[in-house]
């Protein structure tokens, strides 16, 4: 038995490493609400000549937010494909990725609200020559509350459309990750690392704390939902618990009331 | 209602549930048969293990890796207080050994209540929950990373953040002595199949009867 308990002690330590993660800004801003639609600017024309139309990313939302995001048990963020954002703005593709501050250099993509991506073939946004293949900017901040962020996939040149399909969810969960709040790290196992990796099939534990950090899930009952509103922010407004949070409760206290009150009727 | 009575309320059933169990258990006792309350907690437990967090959903290389067995040490105390021959009620508090990098630690804390049931002398089953503490903390500052062509400033978090989650736990525990192995599993979010994970622990324990009883 000693060995055995040396044995788990020692496979134990092997595995203390902790991954990092990082915030985008410095009072950890996120969407306040829990449901967050991603949609895609379906512009008539498109980003065509790069390769990137906006059917192929909207087929690209459902598995990036349901391999990456939406596995998250502690996270209370809930990601919805949104499908298309109908829109004849061509600033969607030719504008500028800039908060609205007065400081572009060019016109601006349009404010929104959740997560739009679109194709962009702004100069600014993609120098020539970059390598970049797509940005995100969160484009309505009011104190710590983001409102809309937009991401723009790189459509100056190819190099998005011509990764395989798998790297290109991957890249679209990573603006993502940047679209709700989550930062760069060092670490190249988690999704936020800085640069496509060779395989990405799901986060890493340094995302599962950043996205756990930002929206922190409050006494989910089994998965029927949560009991509470935001406690570890004061509980100040939050959500109403819904009524199948309820359930978790009852079902426990029935199932102790089954196991213990049968097992304790007085015998005769 | 507010909503953090909601908690409470849930709490409150639970406590109901375990006080007529609890009155149950007196009722059917002969009154030369009954023992002080104390006596019903038969023996403290000592526990060291290993925690496997979200078994097989967590990438670990850049290869898409995905290990089952990814141990983090945990350490935890739990007492049996008997209900009947057969069953037992086990509290248990379990502490997963922080982890931090950059000034950014993690804790997570499970208060759990498993009810046991005996099945022989050198083997039992176990059913119960979890409330799983999550705890994240930082001390705030910034870090270079790369980002595209060049490097930017990331920022570190500066508060502490807890996530609570209910766990429907299994577990099945063999005993040597004093001495006991454990797998426990614990099922995050069971009504959802999107986010439902599966964690597990296995323990090793020092159980230490408190009145020298057989």
């Amino acid at each position: 038995m000693k060995t055995l308990i040396l044995l788990l002690l020692a496979a134990t330590l092997s595995a203390f490493a902790d991954p990092g993660w990082t915030l985008t800004n410095s009072v950890g801003a996120r969407f306040t609400s829990d449901k967050v639609q991603v949609r895609v600017a379906n512009l008539s024309g498109g980003c065509a000549a790069s390769g990137i139309t906006a059917d192929d990313l909207v087929g690209l939302i459902n598995p990036a937010i349901r391999d990456f995001w939406n596995t998250i048990p502690s996270s209370r963020l809930e990601l919805k494909d949104g499908g298309f954002l109908d829109t004849s703005d061509t600033d969607f593709r030719d504008g500028e990725l800039c908060l609205h501050d007065g400081n572009c250099a060019s016109p601006p993509i349009p404010r929104v609200s959740d997560i739009v991506i679109t194709c962009n073939t702004n100069a600014t946004n993609f120098p020539n020559g970059s390598s970049l293949l797509a940005l995100t900017l969160p484009t309505v901040l009011s104190g710590r509350d983001i409102k809309g962020a937009v991401i723009a996939i790189n459509a100056t040149n190819t190099s998005f459309s011509g990764l395989s399909r798998n790297k290109q969810i991957a890249v679209l969960a990573h603006e993502i990750g940047h679209a709700i709040g989550l930062g760069h790290t060092g670490v190249s196992a988690n999704l936020m690392y800085y640069t496509v990796v060779p395989t990405r099939e799901r986060l890493g534990q340094g995302d599962i704390n950043g996205v756990t950090y930002l929206y922190p899930v409050q006494l989910d009952m089994y998965g029927f939902g949560c009991l509470t509103g935001t406690v570890s922010e004061g509980n100040s407004g939050g959500p109403t618990p819904p009524p199948t949070a309820w359930i978790g409760s009852l079902l426990l206290g029935a199932l102790l009331a089954l196991v213990f009150g049968k097992r304790l009727r007085p015998q005769t | 209602m507010p909503a953090s009575l909601a908690p409470l309320l849930g709490a409150l059933l639970l406590l109901l549930n375990i006080v007529q169990a609890s009155a149950a258990a007196e009722a059917v006792k002969l009154p030369e048969e009954s023992e002080s309350f104390t006596r019903q907690f038969k023996t403290i437990g000592f526990h060291l293990g290993g925690h496997t967090e979200f078994m097989g959903a967590v990438q670990t290389d850049t290869q898409g890796t995905r290990p089952k067995f990814r141990p983090a040490p945990l350490v935890g105390f739990s007492a049996d207080v008997i209900v009947t021959d057969s069953w037992r009620l086990v509290p248990e508090i379990n502490w997963m050994l922080p982890q931090s990098s950059d000034g950014v630690m993690r804790n997570l804390w499970m208060v759990r209540l498993d009810g046991a049931w005996q099945g022989g002398e050198w083997w039992r089953l176990r059913v119960g929950t979890s409330i799983m503490v999550n705890n994240i903390r930082g001390g705030g500052g910034t870090v270079t990373l790369d980002n595209g062509d060049s490097t930017s400033e990331f920022y570190l978090p500066s508060e502490s953040k807890t996530a609570v989650n209910n766990t429907f736990d299994l577990g099945a525990e063999v005993f040597l002595r004093s001495f006991a192995l454990r797998l426990q599993t614990y099922t995050y979010a069971l009504a959802r199949s999107d986010r439902r994970q599966l964690s597990y622990t296995l323990i090793a324990s020092y159980y230490h009867d408190l009145w020298g009883t057989p």
